[in-house]
């Protein structure tokens, strides 16, 4: 053990534990890296009636954004992570800029036809395109004679860093048309179709089609339910159309070749090779979706009710399919298999209290869905995606179950000097002994193997909720929110990482309680030279949790004041976000998802940052 | 008013692209290459050929390089030289310096990935090169060093791994379930081997400036003997070996690459002498430079502080030290306990712990920055030819003759910088464990020690000589497990015997 600091106050920069000397602490400190971000939004609009009922309509945007990073460490810093630390270049500094645009342009022609107070037509057709650009560039420097230019002024270092750039671009052009009609505004019909193409997709498919239909019944309308006076609003949908997904980076269906190096008689020489392949055919992930719902009002809305049950099937999932090792390659991306997904949302607002005085608003929304993962194309049955170094991946893509699926070991605490004499099943492959973990034989075949891996639960909630109350009593106001979400269980990674003993780094208390000859009854394994980290069901947590969100009181100053100040509106409130949460789960916050960019690895918790707890006090004044 | 909207959008738009570059949805992208813009030129040909070099030296995600400490992962802390670091805070690192690595070990993954991955590269440009119209005799010098790296890699796997997949080409699918394919008989990947090796054996003999460090014939020579030895074709290891060892200096010797010991051992290993008379091939390491991602480990995890509190990354295992008398060179050159600080002029000591000195670039300043190592990595040195002859004439004759006494005797000789001849009339038995003990202590840390110890029939033994491995050790050890993550993915691939 070290200490941060030394009995003079400054940083302790010794530790036999690493090979720099250097404080984490003082790292942190003394690290400069600040980013400035620069953001210019546009919009125009422009509308002309060609004749009475044709409308032209032209729309043009533009959102440019520029950064520029700075960063420096000093020479006596361990950051940036990596061998060309402040210390190992002595001093490193790097400054990088990005500058990105995006364009957008929409052309509609919008024919409206009403006749004979019976039928309304709306007709729409249009053409959009949209145009992304941004470019970057990073440069680097080492071995600064001290610390005084900071990242201004790369020409102060002694060694050079090869400069990076980089530039994409990436085009989305749409044809669209709706046909809508609706007669007596009781019975409501849409058509509609689009064809979207987009330069991020394979050559060979960059258009995708997206029919949808709508049909929807104004039951409130008809005269058979005019003596329900209660019923204010009666409507009854149904959907059926395509959507489309092609959210990839760009040039994700290229062959791209990149930069190498390597030295020959002392020079440097650049070599270049591919670092994905092809697809050519990656195609539009598509969605079809049916949807039936149900708005009710009642009461003069008072009351307002509304059901949807949906089923969507997504297939072409765009997806990053781990290769064979032996390929060259470890992923890649492709069209793979599809997922449904069915499920009901209830919405339900009320108005229980409306007078001079008090008001009482509710708000309830209620969802439930369930995930399956119907194939994975290619005859694939299950992968597991890729884990990082040191790690094996707890989550499996498996055809019938959920995406975010757990996979791994049931456990049954430890290894008793009786299970061994006995010949408990051993987990093969490591030498177990007693104090180790004891892993359940699954299948019964005497020995613990991958093979005895199971579903060890999902990602999925079984619902989610959200719960709002919004209350006002003569100038004061209150509003109350809760959410949450049941059944969803969460692999607590950095857990296991904590608990897997080392000599060096920082581990979890609970180890303290492991496994000795004279602590035979401590419940985590003897600590060994080379634990390894096995997926196991001690990881999985229950996540379901309660949230209080968000919690605000304010009031509303009365005419006398605002004559004073000579305002048209004075409110002060004081809120609180994040303020409560009910759960089970060990970690930091049960709102976890680690791999945010990857669907296959949804719930996982490696250190997150958690929500944080706010608390706001605010005036609002208007004159 | 309204049109001078509708132009002022326009005009935004035409600022930025024309029209029909914002609107096409043709893919030219100005930051990468493709494929297809690709292998036209012989410079191309040229980038092709120093990307596969580029494997063995730097990992793109920037873990260990091949041959920058991953592969002695395996082959130092994996055989009975090194033991576990302190510092190895990666329980996979750990566990194969302790022997209790599983099929999941992510190092063992890690390894298997960057060859195939080096393999891939060599593949295509096996492929590509003879179709691009340039100067035919640098066009087959080209493929021909592409094969020599492709065969170096194939047998670094083969030897690990037994059975593998042998792959020759770039996938021409994406379907998935074609590209499953089951190991390839260990006989058809060493077959592969011997062919890609007899090709570049017409390789230059030499390089000047900067084409230095190119594989050459005598290289493709060279490896091609221990592919012999390690097959124990004592017939053809002798033939190969005799085209590479200097002529002159054994009756049979034919060699006119002028190979010889450094006079210094230490000079073996040192960067000022890289690339010199004594190396075959070397991987290519330098200082400051700027390489991507290329960065000696093997340098920067023996050495990086002078507080004798810090461990090193690898560190060797006791006996190891101990195998060393005084009077060899190779000692000192070898480890340290002591190092002077050139900063400070003083002599640090770091204690009982013997920790590795070979790989340590002595030119750096400060001493303790080890990540710009320009130290290279000798893949083959003439040593190594020497004592494969002395091993393969003990073997071809049923006992060491004048030849054999004379080889292994030269690599004694330079390492004491006198005459220390072994003694005469050993026994067939008695020459082969002097040969490799002499193996043993000339190339620690230069990725021989596992396969010696593999093809001898001898790594259990040797292994529990170590308390942290004795007990873990045992007949599977022989082979290294398939990545349990290639056999998740492709059933057709089976796994090493034990390793299930």
């Amino acid at each position: 053990m070290t200490a941060i600091r030394n009995a003079e106050g400054g940083y302790n920069v010794v530790s036999p534990y690493f090979n720099t000397p250097t404080n984490p602490l003082q790292d942190i400190a003394s690290t400069t890296n600040t980013s400035t971000l620069n953001r210019y939004l546009a919009n125009f609009s422009a509308e002309y009636k060609l004749l009475k009922e044709l409308t032209f309509k032209v729309t043009g945007g533009a959102d440019l954004l520029n950064t520029k990073q700075n960063y420096y460490a000093p020479s006596y810093t361990a950051a940036p992570a990596g061998s060309s630390t402040g210390f190992a270049s002595s001093g490193y500094a790097s400054v990088g800029n990005l500058s990105a645009i995006t364009l957008l342009n929409e052309n509609t022609l919008t024919y409206q036809h009403e006749f004979n107070d019976r039928h309304s037509l709306n007709v729409l057709a249009g053409y959009t395109t949209q145009f992304s650009k941004d470019e970057s560039s990073v440069a680097s420097a080492q071995k600064f004679p001290n610390d005084l230019t900071s990242y201004n002024n790369l020409s102060f270092a002694g060694t050079p860093v090869l400069g990076q750039s980089d530039a994409h671009q990436s085009s989305l052009n749409s044809f669209l048309a709706r046909i809508s009609y609706s007669f007596l505004h009781k019975y409501n019909i849409t058509l509609s179709e689009r064809a979207d193409g987009t330069s991020r997709l394979g050559a060979n498919n960059r258009w995708g089609y997206f029919p949808s239909v709508g049909l929807s019944w104004n039951l409130s309308k008809e005269p058979f339910l005019d003596r329900y006076s209660f019923i204010s609003n009666f409507k009854l949908r149904l959907t059926a159309g395509r959507t489309g997904n092609s959210e990839v980076p760009p040039y994700s269906s290229l062959a791209a070749l990149t930069p190498t190096n390597y030295y020959f008689g002392s020079t440097l020489v650049t070599g270049i090779a591919p670092s994905q392949l092809a697809n050519p055919d990656l195609k539009w992930e598509t969605t079809s979706q049916y949807n039936a719902g149900l708005d009710i009002g009642l009461f003069q809305n008072r009351v307002n009710l509304t059901l949807d049950a949906y089923y969507k099937k997504t297939s072409d999932l765009l997806l990053y399919v781990p290769l064979p090792l032996y390929t060259g390659y470890t992923s890649l991306l492709k069209n793979a298999g599809s997922v449904e997904n069915k499920g009901f949302e209830i919405s339900l607002n009320t108005d229980n209290l409306k007078s001079e005085k008090i008001s009482w608003k509710t708000s309830l929304v209620f969802a439930s869905n369930k995930n399956t993962i119907l194939s994975l194309g290619d005859n694939v049955q299950s992968y597991f995606p890729l884990a990082p170094t040191g790690q094996v991946s707890p989550v499996i893509v498996k055809v019938g179950l959920p995406v975010g699926t757990f996979w791994g070991y049931r456990t049954n605490g430890l290894l008793t000097e009786d299970d061994i004499t006995k010949g408990t099943p051993l987990l093969t492959g490591v030498p177990q002994k007693e104090g180790d973990r004891k892993f359940v034989d699954n299948n019964g075949n005497g020995v613990v193997t991958t093979a005895d891996k199971l579903n060890l639960g999902n990602a999925q909630p079984k619902f989610t909720f959200g719960f709002t109350n919004n209350i006002s009593y003569e100038r004061f106001d209150l509003s109350v929110f809760f959410q949450g979400s049941y059944g969803n269980k969460i692999f607590n990674l950095l857990r296991q990482k904590l608990e897997i003993p080392t000599l060096s780094l920082n581990a979890a208390g609970s180890l303290v309680d492991r496994w000795t000859p004279d602590n035979k009854t401590g419940k985590e394994p003897r600590a060994t030279n080379s634990p390894v980290p096995q997926v196991i069901d001690k990881y999985v947590e229950d996540g379901s949790y309660v949230k209080l969100k968000n919690l605000s009181v304010g009031y509303t100053f009365g005419k006398r004041t605002l004559s004073v100040l000579r305002a048209k509106q004075l409110r002060v409130y004081v809120s609180a976000q994040n303020l409560v949460t009910w759960t089970n789960y060990s970690g930091l916050d049960p709102e976890v998802n680690f791999y945010d960019g990857d669907n296959t690895k949804q719930g996982i918790d490696y250190g997150v940052y958690p929500s944080y707890r706010m608390f706001l006090a605010g005036i609002n004044l208007t004159f | 008013m309204k049109f001078i909207n509708i132009s002022t959008a326009f005009i935004t738009i035409s600022l930025s692209c024309a029209w029909t570059s914002c609107t096409k949805l043709q893919e030219d992208p100005n930051a990468i290459i493709v494929s297809s813009q690709f292998y036209k030129t012989q410079s191309d040909a040229l980038a092709a050929v120093s990307a596969v070099y580029s494997t063995l030296n730097s990992d793109p995600a920037g873990d260990f390089p091949i041959y920058g400490r991953n592969l002695n992962l395996l082959t130092g802390n994996g055989s009975d030289d090194q033991v576990f670091s302190p510092s190895n805070t990666n329980p996979d690192v750990r566990a194969l310096g302790t022997a209790s690595y599983v099929a999941t070990n992510d190092r063992v993954r890690k390894n298997w990935q960057q060859h195939y991955y080096a393999i891939s590269r060599a593949n295509l440009a096996i492929d590509n090169i003879p179709a691009i119209p340039f100067d035919e005799v640098l066009r087959s010098r080209l493929v021909r060093e592409a094969k020599f790296i492709r065969a170096l890699l194939y047998f670094n796997l083969v030897r690990l791994h037994g059975d593998v997949p042998l792959i020759l080409h770039d996938p021409s699918t994406v379907k998935i379930s074609e590209l499953k394919v089951p190991r390839t008989t260990l006989e058809q990947v060493y077959q592969q081997i011997i062919d890609d090796l007899t090709d570049a054996t017409q390789l230059p003999d030499s390089y000047t400036g900067s084409d230095r460090g190119r594989a050459t014939s005598g290289a493709a020579h060279g490896l091609l003997a221990k592919v012999y030895v390690t097959r124990k074709d004592w017939q053809n290891a002798r033939l190969e070996l005799e085209k590479v060892l200097t002529v002159g200096i054994f009756p049979a010797a034919t060699g006119n690459y002028g190979y010889d010991l450094f006079s210094n051992f230490k000079d073996a290993i040192q960067k000022p002498t890289k690339n010199g008379k004594e190396h075959l091939f070397s991987v290519q390491f330098e200082t400051n430079l700027g390489a991507k991602n290329s960065t000696n480990y093997i340098s920067s995890l023996n050495f990086g502080s002078f507080n004798p509190a810090v461990y090193a990354g690898d560190l060797p295992d006791e006996h190891l030290v101990a195998i060393f008398d005084s009077a060899d060179t190779r000692k000192s050159a070898t480890f340290f306990n002591k190092l002077l600080n050139p900063a400070t002029n003083q002599l640090v000591d770091f204690g009982t712990v013997t920790r590795f000195a070979k790989f340590i670039d002595f030119t750096l300043t400060p001493l303790t920055n080890q990540a710009q190592s320009g130290v290279n990595f000798p893949v083959l040195r003439y040593s190594d030819i020497l004592l494969l002859y002395a091993e393969t004439l003990n073997e071809l004759n049923g006992g060491p003759d004048a030849d054999a006494y004379a080889a292994i005797n030269r690599v004694r000789a330079r390492a004491y910088a006198r005459p220390n001849d072994l003694s005469p009339g050993l026994s067939k038995q008695e020459f082969l464990d002097a040969v490799l003990l002499e193996r043993r202590k000339e190339f620690v840390q230069e990725g021989n020690r596992w396969f010696d110890l593999v093809r001898t029939g001898t790594l259990v033994e040797a292994l529990q000589q170590i308390p942290a491995k004795a007990p873990n050790v045992s007949e599977k050890n022989y082979l290294y497990p398939i990545p349990q993550v290639e056999i998740d993915l492709n059933p057709l691939l089976t796994q090493n015997p034990g390793w299930n």
